[in-house]
């Protein structure tokens, strides 16, 4: 089933019009990011509101390492995964000291921080007007390069992610997330444990902003703020916290609804004296605040609990790895 | 006017705006206390309470104490329905559900705002008196400073309220330990429902005074944010260190914004947040909890 | 035969409140040591000492010869220090082979990178460790029908093999026991202490116990220390700490 999946996507780009591939693309970048943060949430059970400020963090260095060095893609994208890492261990370094809300709310304002700095240091980061990104060209093959590049990445780090969990690391995070106290006792960790979630979610955040700021070719302050955080966090429980087939499903999911809600609009509304785009808005977060609400109450396990009942397992743990 | 006099105004009008901030944090923590619920719904509540009051006020013209009413009871039926609906069932969830429900109910009631009322910044009428009071050299604006008056009359109503009356005792019991309040005969989901009313009308008041004074929009719950760095000051279980921190936080807001800017002025709740979060979790007057294994 | 723990003077208080007062004790190697008192004497409070949750104000804890109090948590396990606790710390969300396979946490080597290639070298340690926990483990403690099975929804007395078994894939020199027995049938008692017989037999393991059953407690324990009130109130040989007055006023006491 899988090897039909994967050449559907091979495929896709000789079916699907400009307008498909560049949301593949979205979906694909947004997946990157949905996982990296399902490590540190969902898996390793600590409470992040502020990923986005990761993205950011990726976006900016990579951005400013090309275009101050005018180093190639990859390298780029390495740097923006390093430097949101490091960010990611120091936003860590409460989860030490304090847990579940106060967590949440130290992640928030380390996020907030990190926006301010992206908008103040105008001299580094082009402040609200942000940066521009040159074209980039993978292969010669322009945007469908782009897609294979990003899609191929997407299933690499997705991949990864789901090893990680048949090995010691990934054990030691479920332990972590579950009784901390006696993974300590096993011989674990839990501070380097506790940093590492953060760091690699981050790393991971890095990467979906190097790739965005390519995709879109302009990185500034406003695509890293508290409702892009909330978005993720919704991708994570509405898809399936500690599981990364939930991860995909929740980024396909999340980024999929508002274009849906557009055309559903569009269709409707078609010519009407009623204003549209004032609608979509408002709409747009009435619509996430119910999926999120709606999700966690009835479906727990997210869109892969969904997907796993559908396949017929019927247990009803919580958060499952290794199920997909 | 000399620097000093100066200082001294920019401080009084800290001090006064943070009476807003006082009720509203009292709302935050007598949510955790009962229920160890952090409802980051809380700036969302305090614009619905806002846009309630515009509604009856304005849109249906009755006169504004009829309004007030109205907007504080409108809001408590509001928590209480938040509460009832989507909080009572998911007790004994992790903490990511929870958070992540009160984050989706404020979405819902952010998008339901702007539909109803627009994206746009409604301004409410006068209801305070406008001229300004005159400390000497010093000018505070009249809405501040009447704002923080009637803040300051409710807050001390309520903190008396709490402590000394049966209902306060028992949001107290209940928050120390459920079961032995449970145990004493105290019912816990009473308990549970009053604070969330309670919060509410705390949201509305604290919601209708920041829309007199900025202006209400559907963001207005960005404000909340302030309030949050009000709460992790005091300690999220310390109601009377509340009164201080409000205090604190407006000041530190405005003193800020006059000498550094707006940014800046925006910057500090969160820097504030980190800063206890690094040095003293648990806030200046919060209590420690040890966790036995 | 040696000692291999030493607990020596242990005083520990919170907030004012003593919960050990000068506790001392010897767990000889090879051995079956029991802790026993009234609810509340401290017993899990030792044994945090020891795991390294507690921090005593006074005294040392000697593991082997070494002090121990100096080391973090999560550094006594490499000692050979394995624990099981009151409430059953399993980790949901995985199957049991998972969960046993944290005992052996930190005697793998994998990191993230080779951890998220896993083909090869992570792979290769992944299954030496599954067939060493079949062998030595699984069959040791009867778990082979539920080896791949989640946690949740295991019946009580399982789950608190499987976290026996979490205790004994390191082969540890000491295995601490909070309570092995609680909640459990006659039939499921005397399978324990089968178990916890063998493993002494078989790998010379050295256990210290704490349980509230006294007949299991006399007839499996080599050594029998008493607390009563955070203080150690007689130590000795199951039959003579039976009849010790102190010990019988301390339980009838405890009324």
């Amino acid at each position: 089933m899988w090897v039909a999946f994967a050449a559907a996507l091979a495929a896709f780009p000789a079916f699907g019009s400009a307008y498909l591939v560049y949301m593949a693309c979205l979906v694909a970048i947004n997946v990157i990011a949905t996982a990296g943060l399902n490590l540190t949430v969902g898996y390793a059970g600590l409470l992040s509101i502020g990923h986005s400020a990761f993205i950011g963090v990726g976006a900016y260095a990579s951005t400013l390492l090309w275009l101050h060095a005018g180093t190639p893609l990859a390298v780029n994208i390495a740097a923006g995964a390093l430097a949101a890492f490091l960010v990611g261990l120091v936003f860590g370094i409460p989860s030490l000291r304090i847990k579940g809300v106060n967590l949440a709310i130290a992640t928030l304002a380390a996020q907030y921080s990190l926006y301010f700095i992206f908008q103040q240091w105008t001299s580094v980061t082009g402040g609200d007007r942000g940066l521009s990104v040159p074209r980039v060209n993978i292969f010669g093959l322009g945007d469908t390069g782009f897609y294979y590049l990003v899609v191929l990445l997407a299933a690499l780090l997705c991949l990864a992610a789901r090893n990680l969990f048949r090995t010691r690391i990934g054990r030691g995070f479920i332990a972590v997330r579950e009784r901390d106290y006696a993974a300590e006792v096993l011989g674990v960790n839990v501070v380097r444990y506790k940093l590492l979630a953060f760091g690699l979610g981050a790393a991971y955040a890095g990467v979906a902003g190097a790739l965005g700021g390519a995709f879109l070719r302009i990185v500034n302050p406003d695509q890293f703020t508290l409702a892009v955080s909330i978005f993720f966090l919704a991708a994570v429980v509405v898809g399936g916290r500690a599981s990364i087939l939930g991860s995909i499903l929740g980024a396909a999911f999340m980024t999929l609804v508002p274009e849906m809600l557009r055309a559903v609009l569009a269709l409707s509304g078609g010519g009407a004296t009623v204003d549209l785009a004032g609608l979509l808005s408002p709409l747009r977060e009435i619509i996430f605040g119910v999926l999120i609400v709606g999700f966690l109450m009835w479906e727990p396990r997210g869109l892969a609990g969904l997907w796993d009942r559908m396949q017929g397992r019927q247990e009803a743990i919580d958060s499952r790895p290794g199920a997909a | 006017m000399n620097l000093i006099m100066q200082f001294l105004e920019y401080s009084l009008i800290g001090i006064a705006s943070g009476g807003a901030y006082i009720i509203a944090a009292l709302g935050f923590v007598i949510i955790f206390k009962a229920g160890n619920i952090f409802n980051f719904a809380m700036g969302e509540m305090m614009m619905i309470g806002a846009y309630l009051f515009y509604a009856v006020a304005v849109q249906l013209k009755f006169s504004w104490p009829v309004a007030l009413l109205a907007a504080l009871a409108g809001s408590a039926l509001l928590a209480l329905a938040i509460e009832r609906a989507l909080l009572r069932p998911m007790i004994g969830r992790p903490v990511v559900v929870l958070v992540m429900i009160t984050l989706g109910v404020g979405s819902i009631l952010r998008g339901v705002a702007g539909l109803v009322w627009g994206p746009n910044i409604i301004q409410l009428p006068d209801f305070l008196p406008r001229s300004p009071v005159f400390l000497g050299d010093i000018l505070v604006p009249g809405k501040l400073a009447w704002s923080f008056v009637v803040f300051g009359a409710l807050a001390i109503a309520f903190i008396a309220y709490y402590r000394y009356s049966r209902a306060g005792v028992a949001i107290r019991a209940t928050s120390s330990d459920q079961i032995t309040a449970e145990g004493l005969g105290i019912n816990i989901r009473q308990v549970f429902s009053m604070t969330w009313a309670m919060a509410g009308v705390l949201a509305a008041a604290a919601g209708i005074a920041a829309g007199a004074i900025n202006g209400i929009t559907p963001q207005l719950g960005d404000a909340a944010l302030s309030v949050l760095a009000v709460v992790m000051l005091a300690g999220m279980s310390s109601v009377g260190g509340v009164v201080v921190a409000g205090i604190l936080v407006g000041w530190m807001e405005t003193v800020v914004g006059a000498y550094l800017g707006a940014a800046w002025q925006s910057f500090i709740p969160y820097l504030v947040v980190l800063l206890m979060m690094i040095v003293r979790p648990t806030g200046l007057f919060g209590e420690q909890r040890i966790e036995r294994i | 035969m040696p000692e291999l723990l030493n607990i020596e003077g242990i005083s520990l208080a919170f907030g004012g409140v003593a919960a050990l007062e000068d506790v001392s004790a010897s767990v000889r190697e090879g051995a079956i040591t029991a802790v026993i008192g009234p609810n509340g004497a401290g017993k899990t409070s030792l044994f945090n000492v020891i795991s390294g949750f507690y921090r005593p104000e006074k005294g040392a804890v000697r593991f082997g010869g070494e002090d121990i109090l100096s080391l973090p948590a999560h550094g006594r396990s490499r000692l050979g220090i394995a624990r099981t606790f009151q409430n059953i710390a399993l980790f949901a969300g995985m199957t049991v082979l998972e969960n046993i396979k944290l005992g052996a946490h930190d005697q793998l080597r994998a990191n993230v990178f080779s951890a998220g290639l896993y083909l090869g070298w992570a792979r290769r340690e992944e299954s030496a460790l599954s067939g060493r926990i079949d062998r030595d483990v699984i069959d040791f403690l009867d778990l082979g029908d539920i080896r791949d099975r989640p946690i949740a929804g295991l019946p009580y007395g399982l789950q608190k093999r499987v976290e026996i078994a979490r205790a004994l894939v390191m082969r540890p020199r000491l295995l601490l026991l909070d309570e092995p027995v609680a909640g459990m049938n006659a039939a499921e008692k005397t399978a324990m202490a089968g178990y916890v017989r063998r493993c002494v037999a078989e790998w010379g393991t050295t256990v210290l116990l704490i349980d509230h059953d006294m007949g299991m407690v006399m007839e499996l324990s080599d050594h029998v220390v008493v607390l009563n009130f955070g203080r150690m109130i007689a130590a000795g040989a199951p039959d003579s700490v039976r009849r010790h007055p102190g010990v019988i006023e301390a339980y009838l006491g405890a009324e």
